[in-house]
């Protein structure tokens, strides 16, 4: 049953989206967790995360810039290498001060020329006031360019619907998080059925979750708890590597804040609202500022980060958060510098490993493995 | 700390009202303790391109992160701060600003005393946005937690690449910029101003908290009326440069440009640019320019190397003058209307070049190239900032495609001397040169 999430997440190579397209479906990648992929979906269209893969990036560094995260490097090399061809647009958002730079840059990749496009922008507080009806408006803008441009319709029942399959989405992957927790599961399986649920249709995804779940409830036993348990805190992985190593080394991440999988699985849009304005809501995540973007900068944003962590540290008997920022990130460097400081003021052990592609290497094994040999 | 490395090199002034910008930096300074000393406020900006009018309203004396970095640079000392501020956990590849800034915060006046002169005193209050880039909201909230002291932060709209998404990118530019900054074509839409509007209310409210006085309405229009004629005597100044051979070098202007920079929406430095145009003028007059023989128009691209403006007198040496630059710009808007001045700063802040989308900022480059009559450009692609880093090889592959103007992309920092290494640096200046001959010899 795990098998089933163990796929390629190179869109030209996994499965699902071939078949997607073979039967005349078309596919939208989009840049970050905090693009509404909810409008894309209503519109009958795919929406596919952009991950990036951790494989050395030929031609990116040249036609973008090597002081660029390896994320936008790596999707410029391989939109070259024409491993995106099938993408039949690409959207970005403000999330950083690279995003509004690769939009342009995208548009003049070959095999990505003259196809959809769309830069978000978005307000980066959403404790001012006006933040939600001006985020609202853009999505209204947003909709009405996907409409116009694929000649489709988007309704208020088809993103209701679109809303359903994510809300389940994402309860599916809470779930199974929740599975990891009690031990039926480990991390590199969580995270590789979240990674693998950012490029399948929902509905797809949803059906083999709940195979998925079943059969772990009924089938396996909880792990004996000798791991190291840890907090994984950053901005997005582009695959599961780091979990590997960890667990490779005897650790376990039973909690995390990454783009790609806590803050990717949290919350469900309201479906007893305007579907836009719900929407709005939550992707400016009003009501959970700890999950709000790195980018945010809300008044509380960064306390109540800190505070998540520190409530999973208690609730989860975590010993040590390792933090992976991408390198030239200054977004989740922000954050980084100041939750280290915090929490090592409350003697919580961190460690610190910046991110720059492959994962897996000697170097950072080494690391995981002293750090681990430390906490025991 | 490490070691210092050996002083690189001083610049060079042309003109006699840029020699006044260092004693006016160092007399800020004075007036600053000064009117500590009288229970007045101090702000420190990062990022926000339009609170300074207000902030001069309210009788608070403002300092930006950049100046600051920048002094300190230009003092040899960015580079120990750097590193003290990477001991207390910032990444190597981080904001070298805000390093030095955090370095300075971390360091001792008796370790460095050849800073005294522009020891700035610390903030009672912060102001930021986003104008510019993410990092300083940022590093004004990290700021705030440092201190503990009050902090307002804008979140403007960056509305331009909705605007400009139906262009096709290969096309020739279309679009007609006004020549300076903060000048869309597009109207910019309600929401957004109105989107402004409700912060700057706010904002309006946050200083009044702080100063427990009422804004006085009279003086905030007589501050944007300062602004206003600051960047139109800015304009006045860019203007001269049309002239063959350009009358102000890339040194000057570098200098200069803290008047708008800092000083918008008061008395301070006005006189200094007024004597810069005099001297312009009367050398425009004489047909005389910055350098005894221009060869070369150039537009410097990027945060110059602060630690060694020097190299604008390598440049000049070899018979090329910056002719026009980028950064200097952004802090200019002539269109400020004292009559509305919530509604114009509101415009002011979200006309920023740096919100600009990159097309329409090359758009507006390309056009400033040709009516410059530039030659050649000298990027200086800063490793730690991403508005400077990702428009290079842009601009330098419009430039040739469009208008056969060859550019070279140095990538060094513009606080950090751990990335500089002046005789490449030099060495590609040099081949760089050899290349504009060859081209001009074959035309």
């Amino acid at each position: 049953m795990f098998e089933d999430f163990s796929v390629p997440y190179m869109p030209s190579e996994n499965q699902a989206i071939v078949d997607w397209k073979d039967e005349g479906g078309r596919v939208i990648g989009y840049f970050c967790q905090s693009f509404p992929k909810e409008i894309i979906y209503a519109a009958g269209i795919l929406p596919v995360r952009i991950l990036g893969n951790s494989k050395p990036i030929e031609r990116g560094n040249d036609f973008w810039c090597r002081f660029a995260c390896y994320l936008s490097r790596s999707a410029i090399d391989l939109a070259l290498k024409g491993e995106l061809d099938l993408l039949d647009g690409t959207v970005f958002t403000y999330t950083c001060d690279t995003m509004p730079y690769l939009t342009p840059r995208w548009q003049q990749i070959p095999s990505q020329r003259g196809k959809f496009w769309y830069y978000l922008t978005r307000p980066l507080r959403s404790d001012t006031e006006g933040a939600r009806k001006l985020f609202r408006r853009e999505l209204e803008d947003l909709k009405e360019e996907i409409e116009k441009h694929f000649q489709v319709s988007i309704t208020d029942a088809s993103l209701r619907k679109a809303i359903g399959s994510y809300n389940e989405n994402r309860a599916l992957l809470r779930e199974v998080d929740s599975l990891k927790k009690m031990g039926l599961i480990n991390s590199v399986e969580a995270a590789k059925v979240t990674f693998t649920s950012m490029l399948w249709p929902p509905d797809k995804s949803n059906d083999l979750l709940r195979s998925f779940i079943a059969e772990a409830k009924q089938n396996r036993e909880p792990a004996p708890e000798k791991r190291i348990r840890f907090f994984v805190s950053g901005a997005m992985l582009h695959n599961t590597e780091l979990f590997e190593l960890i667990e490779e080394e005897g650790g376990i991440v039973i909690g995390d804040d990454l783009c790609t999988a806590g803050r990717y699985i949290r919350g469900s849009i309201s479906q007893d609202q305007d579907p836009l304005d719900a929407v709005a809501s939550y992707y400016l995540a009003e009501e959970e500022p700890n999950w709000q973007c790195p980018s945010m900068l809300t008044e509380n944003r960064l306390d109540e980060r800190l505070r998540y962590i520190e409530e999973a540290i208690a609730n989860h008997d975590i010993h040590g958060v390792v933090f992976t920022t991408p390198i030239y990130c200054d977004m989740n460097s922000w954050d980084r510098v100041w939750l280290v400081h915090r929490l090592e003021e409350k003697g919580i052990r961190t460690l610190i490993l910046d991110q720059e592609g492959y994962m897996k290497t000697d170097a950072i094994r080494n690391r995981i493995a002293a750090f681990i040999e430390t906490i025991k | 700390m490490a070691e210092r490395r050996g002083k690189t090199e001083r610049s060079v002034k042309g003109l006699e009202a840029t020699r006044r910008i260092w004693p006016a930096t160092k007399a800020y300074k004075i007036e600053m303790e000064e009117h500590r000393r009288k229970g007045g406020l101090i702000a420190w900006n990062g990022g926000d391109t339009a609170s300074l009018e207000l902030l001069y309203a309210f009788d608070i004396l403002p300092q930006h992160i950049d100046s600051m970095a920048t002094n300190f640079s230009a003092k040899q000392v960015s580079e120990d701060f750097i590193l003290r501020s990477e001991e207390w956990g910032f990444p190597r590849d981080f904001c070298t600003y805000y390093k030095t800034v955090y370095g300075y915060l971390l360091s001792s006046i008796e370790e460095y005393p050849q800073i005294e002169a522009i020891a700035w005193p610390k903030p009672d209050l912060l102001v930021g946005g986003n104008s510019v880039c993410l990092t300083h909201p940022h590093g004004i909230r990290s700021l705030q937690r440092y201190f503990n002291i009050p902090a307002f932060i804008f979140d403007t709209p960056h509305p331009a690449y909705r605007m400009d998404r139906h262009e096709v990118d290969d096309k020739e530019a279309t679009y007609v910029h006004d020549y300076v900054g903060g000048s869309y074509q597009h109207e910019i839409e309600n929401q957004y101003i109105d989107y402004e509007l409700k912060q700057q209310k706010r904002y309006i409210e946050f200083l009044e908290g702080v100063t427990g006085k009422k804004l006085d309405m009279g003086k905030l229009k007589e501050c944007v009326k300062l602004s206003k004629y600051t960047s139109q005597l800015s304009i006045e100044i860019d203007k001269l440069r049309h002239n063959v051979p350009s009358p102000i070098g890339g040194a000057d202007i570098m200098s200069l440009m803290l008047v708008q920079f800092l000083w918008a929406g008061s008395h301070r430095g006005i006189d200094i640019y007024e004597q810069a145009i005099k001297e312009a003028k009367e050398k425009v007059a004489r047909g005389e320019g910055a350098l005894p023989e221009e060869k070369y128009r150039i537009f410097f691209e990027g945060l110059p190397p602060w630690y060694s403006l020097g190299l604008f007198n390598y440049m000049q040496n070899l018979g090329a003058v910056s002719a026009i630059e980028a950064y200097p710009l952004n802090w200019t808007y002539e269109k400020l209307d004292p009559d509305y001045p919530l509604e114009s700063l509101a415009r002011k802040r979200i006309s920023c070049l740096y919100t600009y989308s990159i097309r329409e900022r090359g758009d507006l480059f390309i056009r400033r190239m040709k009516e410059y009559k530039i030659d050649g450009i000298i990027i200086w692609s800063d490793i730690c900032c991403k508005q400077i880093a990702f428009f290079a090889e842009y601009i330098r592959e419009r430039a040739e495609k469009e208008l056969g103007i060859p550019g070279v992309v140095l990538d060094a920092d513009q606080c950090d001397t751990r990335d500089y290494n002046e005789g490449v640096i030099k060495a590609r200046i040099d081949a760089f040169f050899e290349l504009l001959d060859a081209r001009k010899s074959k035309n």
